[in-house]
């Protein structure tokens, strides 16, 4: 077993700090496209393991049902950048305010328009905050195109255990509700153990400054 | 250099140009300010024709309110989005790379729309490329296809498997059922020897005591002959009070009449008994269906005489050429539905008709009949509507069987609240010699 991943108090609370100005600024161009306010929950950063994950997913997300999408993000330096994945979690989907999120007025009308709307979302709350975040560090962020995990999903296929090669991660949890809708998803930024010591050096460096 | 690469590319710009996917560069307004050399093949439409001019106009067939909110969606947030096949399998509708093997109606796209940034940061335009995706297309859904075929061959097994295990166990019940039948029949025989016996002595008895009350009303007409007082005649009365002769001498004939009667019943029943569960099974004979009506009426009266009154209304039938035991089976099956249907008391008609070549048995309930559904199923197998152990779904099944077996029919009438009438219509000469004649 790896040694447990911790931050130094300055480390965390940069990263803390950087991840709520990144939100507010997530929040404001969401406002603009969408037109509407958004909600957005103060980032909760914490380490997760894969040992006990289903019980870290219940904590995190709640709901036993979900919608996800999952989307991978890269700084350059090939696997010595920052690798991560984000997974944009949808617990009370309501496709009506979806529509309107996106400012479609009709509702979906098939279930491909359904996930089309799913991952249009996740990519554009995930390019907003992971943007925020990449440009107060001086990063430049990669995207790969976002993809479905499931509709309608139990909780705990979110990730494949099988598939699973870390042991622990470093977990942004974000969660977004829009205003006058029942709308609520949750986005977590999962970075893995190698990453997370790439991140470390970036804080420090920032630190310096 | 080709007429289609405008002439002012550098080598750059060239490599772009002639990149194997597609690359627009479009503005806010979507306007076009780049249409390299994949979009110039495919569409069929030069960089000169279209560069400058408004996407949507010159393409009227995209989906515009997408493309707008997509490429607005790169300005405000400068962020990079994507587009699906899985999802849209195409944005500009082109021919794809398999005239001849086919599979798909037009190429497979995956987009992703960048922002293109100046000087300041700002966005001044967004680079949609467009790649081909279709043969990674086709192979993703023939294996969906493939998936959920086997998916459904899986649930098909599985209830296939289950009504197995059904058909199974109900081969079994009717195994059990069999092998009471053969039961029934055999003790139906050793019972038939001593009922035999009983009624032949209780015959013998009812002689017997007759010819001794003869005798005794001979000494009885000879009492005026004792002497009056004499110790014989007071012994004579004294007995007579104590045993009550004259009430005995009128109960001894009823007594022994109803005993012959309680006789004949046993032997009836357990004739009955004996042609029901017949053990020459499938014999096919000019039957009575009346004699096989009454029959099973009284191997099933334990079931019906508690729920229903039995009005039979009997026409006059010829003798019908069919399995007699089997369709004893179908008239004790519809018997026992129509009492189950009846939830307290009620009645149940027994009506037998005959026209030309055809007789017709109906047995009509009014009990709690059946809706459409019901109606549709009733001959399916399994098909119950009775809870666990009452009802196995195979009684009107199979009765339909050896119905369509005689080549006759059931027809059917029922409205929910009201009852049900079960006709059965069977050719009288059986199914071989009916052919002949139709
Ligand atoms: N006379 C009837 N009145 C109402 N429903 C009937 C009648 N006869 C048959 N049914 C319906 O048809 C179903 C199938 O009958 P059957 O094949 O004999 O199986 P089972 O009696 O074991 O349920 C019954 O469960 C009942 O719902
Ligand atoms: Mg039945």
């Amino acid at each position: 077993m790896n040694k447990q991943q911790e931050f130094s108090e300055d480390q965390r609370d940069c990263l803390q700090e950087i991840c709520n100005i990144a939100m507010g600024q997530a929040a404001d161009s969401l406002a603009r496209l969408l037109e509407r306010f958004i909600t957005l929950s103060v980032p909760a950063i914490r380490f997760i393991s894969s040992d006990n994950l289903d019980a870290e997913l219940n904590q995190l997300i709640g709901a036993s049902t979900v919608s996800a999408v999952r989307q991978g993000f890269f700084s350059a330096h090939g696997d010595q950048g920052l690798r991560g994945e984000s997974i944009i979690v949808f617990s009370e989907t309501d496709l009506a305010g979806l529509a309107e999120l996106t400012a479609l007025e009709d509702e979906p009308a098939n279930e491909m328009e359904e996930e089309e709307l799913l991952l249009d979302i996740a990519n554009v709350l995930c390019g907003a905050c992971l943007n925020g975040i990449a440009a107060q560090l001086e990063q430049e962020l990669g995207y790969s195109a976002p993809s479905m995990i499931g509709v309608n999903i139990p909780l705990r296929t979110l990730v494949n255990h099988r598939q699973v090669t870390w042991d622990q991660a470093l977990s942004i949890k974000i969660g977004y509700s829009l205003e006058s809708h029942s709308f609520q998803c949750d986005m977590l930024l999962l970075l893995p153990t190698s990453s997370v010591d790439e991140l470390k050096r970036i804080l420090d460096l920032f630190l310096e400054d | 250099m080709d007429i289609d690469t405008p002439a002012d590319l550098n080598w750059k710009e060239y490599m772009v140009d002639r990149l194997d996917a597609g690359v627009i560069l479009v503005d806010r307004e979507l306007r076009v300010l780049f249409w390299n050399h994949f979009m110039v093949m495919h569409t069929g439409r030069g960089a000169e024709q279209v560069v400058g001019k408004n996407l949507l106009e010159q393409f009227p067939e995209l989906p515009q309110r997408w493309l707008k909110r997509k490429v607005e969606g790169v300005f405000v947030l400068k962020n990079q989005a994507f587009s699906s096949w899985e999802q849209r399998p195409y944005l500009f509708k082109l021919a794809h790379n398999r005239p001849m093997t086919g599979g798909v109606d037009a190429m497979y796209q995956d987009l992703s729309f960048m922002p293109v940034l100046d000087m300041g940061g700002q966005v001044m335009a967004v680079c949609v490329s467009l790649k081909d995706v279709t043969d990674a297309a086709i192979y993703a859904m023939q294996l969906k296809e493939a998936r959920a075929t086997l998916e459904k061959e899986k649930t098909e097994q599985q209830s296939l498997i289950k009504k197995l295990e059904q058909a199974q166990s109900q081969l079994l019940q009717s195994e059990k059922m069999a092998a009471i039948g053969q039961l029934a029949a055999g003790v139906a025989h050793e019972i038939n020897n001593p009922v035999g016996f009983i009624k032949s002595n209780v015959t013998s008895m009812k002689k017997y005591a007759h010819d001794m009350v003869k005798l005794l009303d001979t000494y009885i007409d000879s009492e005026p002959q004792l002497q009056p007082d004499s110790k014989q005649l007071e012994q004579i009365k004294q007995i007579k009070d104590e045993i009550d002769f004259e009430y005995l001498v009128e109960d001894i004939d009823s007594l022994i009449e109803e005993t012959i009667e309680g006789v004949d019943r046993v032997s009836k029943i357990v004739k009955d008994l004996k042609d029901f569960s017949h053990v020459d099974q499938g014999e096919w004979d000019y039957e009575d269906l009346h004699h096989c009506l009454d029959s099973t009426l009284n191997v099933a009266w334990n079931e019906l005489k508690y729920k229903a009154e039995i009005v039979k209304d009997y026409g006059d039938l010829p003798q019908v050429y069919c399995m007699g035991s089997q369709i004893n089976q179908v008239f004790l099956n519809m018997l026992v539905n129509a009492a189950h249907a009846i939830a307290n008391r009620g009645t149940i008609s027994i009506t037998t008709r005959h026209q030309g070549h055809h007789v017709g048995i109906s047995i009509t309930d009014n009990g709690k009949g059946m809706d459409e559904e019901q109606q549709r199923r009733v001959f399916e197998p399994f098909f119950t509507t009775k809870p666990v152990g009452k009802g196995t779904g195979l009684g009107m099944s199979l009765s339909y069987g050896i119905i369509e077996k005689h080549h006759g029919k059931i027809n059917l009438q029922s409205a929910p609240g009201e009852g049900t009438t079960f006709t059965i219509v069977l050719p009288v000469e059986g199914p071989a010699r009916q052919e002949d004649k139709d």
